[in-house]
């Protein structure tokens, strides 16, 4: 069966835990709560507010990003939400 | 109707007096009476008062189709069959020469009305609204190099009412957005707006914790508004607790009768709420009364901050991250540090200085008792006092309650001022207990159900974000993008998804994303609101305007500025049962009508009690009304206005090949009107509210779970996949069963049940105290037997007790962190569900700071004595000139804050009851004898009340009601005036220049509701 677009949404999304700037490498958190490593090539771009830059100074620990393509090497990292609206007023 | 005006008058006084002690009226020798002469062999019907949000149930006693008389039902459990003067004149807003019954239309440039059939002013309508939407529709702009579909139409307005019944703000809702309007509210906006944002930053929810009748059990209750006359059946619990023994402590710029009722009147300068509760704030902690172990398991004290954030003590009034160029915060600092998993860090201990609690130390430690003196203008011993005693409301065996209304509200720091007060019920352990909790006292009846109904700009029905254009281009973007990723808002793509089909029905597909584009798409966030299309109105960019059950002319802030908006605008359509100065602004005294050409088109309208529908009161309780008789003439409900406006505008764009009209086109719009005058079926659109199968929906065992057509039972069965539609997802369960409609319940409360669980239906889930997981400890056992609500029972393996849990049924309480599923992210004692860490947040991202932070009123007698920033950095000052000229100390010296009275009501409705309007003697400003001693004003003098935008003449009432205050050791003086008064009215006493004349522009920055609650005057004797 396939999954439910609230399921999907879950797993699509990872939190990041750790931005290692000068490496170029994200420890993110996943599905089930599994965390991984990512290494982010050259060509990865990361995407954050309408802003494209090619290093990770738009990530910061705590944001909720997805990977583009979901599989294969990372080209585009894009910030969906960030660390601080984790904690803002979940009714609008 | 055989109760005569004498009869009304000495009840009525009764219930007056009856206010001090306890609210409303006792019904016993009336109903001796009425038995023998009124209501026998009348037909008693529902209903359900339209006054303030109390939501006083009543009996209408029919008599061959005649309302002969309207009485409160003795088996509420709320209200227990009192009635206070408006629910006890409520007969006459049905009864009543001034009530109009045929429809009113006057011409462009003409100075008269003129009577139209009901179906010529229809079709008119229709064809206005058609005309003007598609002028100004804009159904795709460009967004970073992209077309993105926006589908929207910025030149009508559209003012739903949080008078209206829910359902009524359903369709408003739903038809709105289907013709692509964003300049859609309600009166919510202007009097609870910033409710919503500081109790969901704090709770997740943005609603009252908890019960009326829970108050009883408080040990210490603290009112910040004139509860016994603003909401005085309501009262009654408060004077039980303290028969009980409890102490109150009344917090207000004036002596009123609450604080008559009182143990100790605060009187605080108005706009300083934020200095009181921090003051109180750094109190409980400081004398370690705050409830230790409560703070530790329930709040998110114990998490450790981005060691970068900075609070106003560190940057002398303002936080981290202020771009001043923007007026606005980055919010990057705002954070937790993470665990190598990516969950927040925790000290149990609260000692780590980057730990919340200690932040929050630092943050208050400048709130001390002399600063509370020198800026709220309270002793330091009566501050102490009550600091003590309210602060000893706490721990195991006592709980506090706080109760609000608009002194928090209205302010350009509305959103801050209230979650001062939530932010200590936290630390004192008061939330999800008996006993405690925020009160929300709403002053319209349905403010709450007007708002879970989306009859705001911002939201759609059951809170999820109304769409922007930039980061919610399509479904999945807008999913993405405002989805937490723990709490129960997890569930949001069901929520949005079932929504869509409700709305669009079989058009919305999964291969069109359920018909996501149909819906408006904001350009930016600030804009649309109330003010903001006041303004539009005034710049002539809003053209045509649907006001319903509303009072703009006389109820919007910088009102005159707004009473030329309203003029300025090419079509008004006025549904209503009066005359009001909002249909009357054409003929306004002092205009001639020759100089506005706006078409008005007036529509007569039906009360609560000629019309079937449910309303929410202040405590998420939904009750049923019964159309008792037949509305005369050609007035009819509110939804069949909208209905038939609705199918009229479908018949107008049929054959449409435009894209821009399939969103009209395709709605979902068949409400089987009956009768003549088309009322649509109201329990049709209940269901449609509390969702159902759109096809047969098997379980997660392929079992058939619910048969095509079948209303949902819970919204845990609500889905994302299409199989479900629902309207309003925190309504589910309120129509479970076809035919069964529990918001028509009225069953007496079994032995044991005082929340009494089988009367109408509260959401969520019939759940009456939120939060309830935190009436027990970590472990699920009551915190003390004398406070116990619910408990898990570990034989059982599920919470039990004497009220829903508010809390997954069967997680125990030592179970881990959910890491998928319907409540990830909630683990075994994360009794705020709603939030993403499971918490009550006393650390939490609202616009203008992550902690309550003091500023001055934008019109202050004083600078700032806490920083050096003097207003909220962050707040909206509309840009409209010198129309929004701002006073200064030197020439307007004194502070005024506007108030509400028992017998009048908001900015209209009580004018035309004769019953009310003759109970005061027109309108007035309230003066302290001092200053009147100053001035040379006596007892009932006509004196001139100005301010940089306008002036008004009213009589003044000198009392000893409202004394100076010192502030920094400066004497200032405060005058009160009440709002209700307009041009329009039933007798002279009813009519009265407008006190919303006075109030500047200015909104708070989250939700942009005005600061009518402190800004500045003059006063002078005489009116020359």
């Amino acid at each position: 069966m396939a999954p439910s677009l609230s399921d999907s949404l879950q797993h699509s999304r990872l939190t990041v835990v750790e931005v290692d700037k000068i490496r170029g490498r994200l420890r993110v958190r996943g599905p089930a709560d599994a965390c991984t490593d990512l290494a982010c090539s050259d060509q990865a771009v990361v995407v954050a507010e309408g802003e494209m830059r090619a290093d990770l100074a738009l990530v910061n620990p705590g944001d909720i990003i997805k990977i583009e393509p979901a599989a294969g090497p990372a080209e585009r990292i894009v910030v969906l939400r960030r660390a601080w609206e984790e904690i803002a007023s979940p009714e609008i | 109707m055989s109760l005569s005006r004498r009869d009304f008058l000495k009840y009525g006084a009764g219930a007056t007096g009856a206010t001090v002690v306890g609210g409303g009226i006792d019904l016993t020798p009336v109903e001796a009476a009425a038995s023998t002469l009124r209501i026998k062999e009348a037909k008693a019907v529902p209903g359900v008062c339209p006054y303030c949000a109390v939501g006083c149930a009543q009996l209408i006693y029919v008599k061959d189709n005649k309302i002969v008389d309207i009485e409160g039902d003795p088996d509420a459990p709320h209200t227990e069959g009192a009635l206070c003067p408006k629910g006890s004149s409520t007969y006459q807003l049905s009864l009543n020469e001034r009530r109009i019954t045929k429809c009113l239309y006057r011409a462009p440039g003409s100075d008269k009305w003129e009577e139209k059939p009901l179906d010529w002013m229809m079709e008119q309508i229709a064809q206005r609204v058609k005309k003007t939407r598609d002028e100004s529709f804009v159904e795709s702009v460009t967004v970073a190099d992209k077309p993105v579909t926006v589908n929207r139409c910025e030149g009508i307005a559209w003012l739903g009412s949080s008078v209206l019944d829910n359902e009524e703000n359903y369709l408003i809702a739903k038809l709105s957005r289907g013709m692509g309007l964003v300049n859609l509210e309600n009166s919510a906006r202007l009097c609870h707006s910033a409710t919503v944002p500081a109790l969901g930053a704090s709770y997740g929810r943005g609603a009252m914790t908890t019960n009326l009748i829970d108050v009883q059990y408080a040990d210490v209750i603290m009112p910040t508004s004139n509860w016994a006359e603003c909401h005085p059946v309501s009262y009654k619990w408060v004077m039980k607790a303290k028969e009980r023994g409890a102490t109150i402590i009344h917090v207000d710029p004036r002596f009123t009768r609450t604080s008559a009722t009182a143990d100790y009147h605060v009187p605080i300068r108005s706009g300083t709420n934020i200095v009181f509760f921090g003051g109180l704030i750094r109190y409980a902690i400081e004398s370690k009364k705050y409830f230790h172990d409560y703070v530790v398991t329930y709040t998110n004290a114990s998490l450790l901050v981005d060691p970068n954030f900075k609070t106003p003590t560190d940057l002398d009034g303002l936080f981290s991250g202020y771009d001043a160029g923007k007026r606005s915060y980055d919010q990057a600092t705002w954070k937790f540090q993470l665990d190598a998993e990516g969950y927040p860090k925790q000290d149990p201990t609260l000692r780590d200085p980057s730990c919340v609690f200690q932040h929050l130390r630092r943050h208050y430690a400048r709130y001390t008792p002399e600063m509370v003196e020198r800026v709220c203008g309270i002793s330091k011993d009566l501050f102490l006092k009550v600091a003590d005693i309210y602060c000893s409301a706490s721990g195991r065996e006592k709980t506090g309650t706080i109760s609000y209304a608009l002194q928090l509200n209205q302010s350009t720091n509305g959103v801050q001022q209230i979650r001062s007060l939530c932010m200590l019920q936290l630390i004192l352990g008061n939330v999800g207990r008996p006993g405690g909790g925020v009160v929300a006292l709403r002053g319209h009846s349905n403010v709450q159900g007007a708002t879970d109904f989306g009859t705001l700009y911002h939201m759609l029905p059951g809170y999820p974000a109304a769409p922007l254009q930039a980061p919610h281009p399509t479904l999945t973007d807008y999913l993405e993008k405002t989805t937490p990723k723990g709490g129960f808002w997890v569930n949001n793509p069901k929520f949005v998804v079932s929504l869509l089909k409700a709305w669009w029905g079989g058009a919305a597909t999964k291969d069109n994303d359920y018909a996501y584009d149909y819906l408006p798409k904001r350009e930016k966030a600030d804009a649309y609101s109330h003010q903001h299309f006041i303004v539009g109105m005034h710049q002539k960019k809003v053209k045509g305007f649907i006001c319903m059950g509303q009072n703009p002319a006389v109820d919007s802030p910088n009102s005159k500025m707004g009473r030329q908006a309203l003029r300025n605008l090419e079509w008004l359509v006025v549904a209503d049962l009066f005359e009001s100065d909002t249909a009357a602004v054409w003929k306004e005294p002092g205009v001639d009508p020759k100089s506005s050409q706006v078409e008005v088109f007036f529509i007569p309208a039906a009360p609560a009690a000629e019309k079937d529908g449910s309303i929410t009161n202040t405590m998420r309780l939904a009750q049923w009304h019964v159309k008792a008789v037949d509305p005369p003439g050609d007035a009819r409900s509110d939804a069949a206005f909208v209905v038939d406006l609705g199918s009229r505008l479908q018949a107008l764009y049929k054959g449409s090949q435009a894209k821009k009209d399939r969103q009209i086109l395709d709605l979902v719009w068949d409400y089987q009107p009956q009768g003549p005058k088309k009322e649509p079926s109201m329990e049709l659109v209940l269901k449609e509210c509390n969702g159902y199968a759109t096809d047969d929906v098997p379980d997660k065992d392929g079992k058939l779970q619910y048969k095509k057509g079948e209303p949902m039972k819970t919204f845990g069965h609500l889905r994302d996949d299409g199989l479900t539609a629902c309207g309003n997802w925190i309504y589910t369960g309120i129509y479970p069963e076809e035919g069964k409609n529990l918001a028509l319940r009225r069953e007496k409360p079994k032995a044991g049940d005082y929340l009494a669980h089988g009367w109408g239906f509260v959401w969520p889930a019939n759940r009456r105290i939120l939060y309830n997981r935190a009436s027990a400890d970590a472990a699920g056992k009551p915190w003390s037997e004398k406070k116990k609500l619910i408990w898990w029972d570990a034989k059982e393996k599920k919470w039990v007790g004497n009220d829903v849990p508010d809390f997954p049924a069967t997680m125990a309480p030592d179970a881990p962190r959910q890491k998928e599923g319907a409540f990830k992210g909630i683990g075994g004692v994360d009794a705020f569900i709603m939030n993403p860490h499971g918490k009550g947040q006393l650390f939490a991202s609202v616009l203008d700071g992550a902690f309550p932070e003091h500023y001055e009123p934008f019109e202050s007698p004083t600078k700032n004595l806490l920083s050096k920033v003097n207003n909220n950095p962050v707040a909206k000052v509309y840009d409209i000139g010198d129309l929004n000229k701002l006073g200064t100390p030197d020439q307007y010296p004194y502070v005024l804050t506007t108030y509400r009275l028992t017998e009048h009501h908001a900015a209209g409705m009580s004018r035309h009851v004769p019953w009310l309007s003759e109970l005061y003697f027109g309108h007035f400003a309230e003066i302290g004898s001092e200053m009147a001693k100053e001035l040379g004003i006596q007892n009932g003098d006509m004196v001139t009340v100005s301010t940089p935008r306008a002036s008004i003449k009213v009589r003044a009432l000198v009392t000893e009601r409202i004394k100076p205050f010192v502030i920094n050791g400066k004497k200032v003086y405060q005058v009160g005036i009440p709002w209700h008064w307009g041009y329009q009215g039933v007798m002279n006493s009813a009519r009265g220049d407008i006190t919303n004349d006075l109030v500047a522009s200015l909104g708070d920055p989250t939700t942009f509701i005005q600061e009518s609650k402190a800004l500045l005057c003059n006063v002078r004797k005489g009116v020359a």
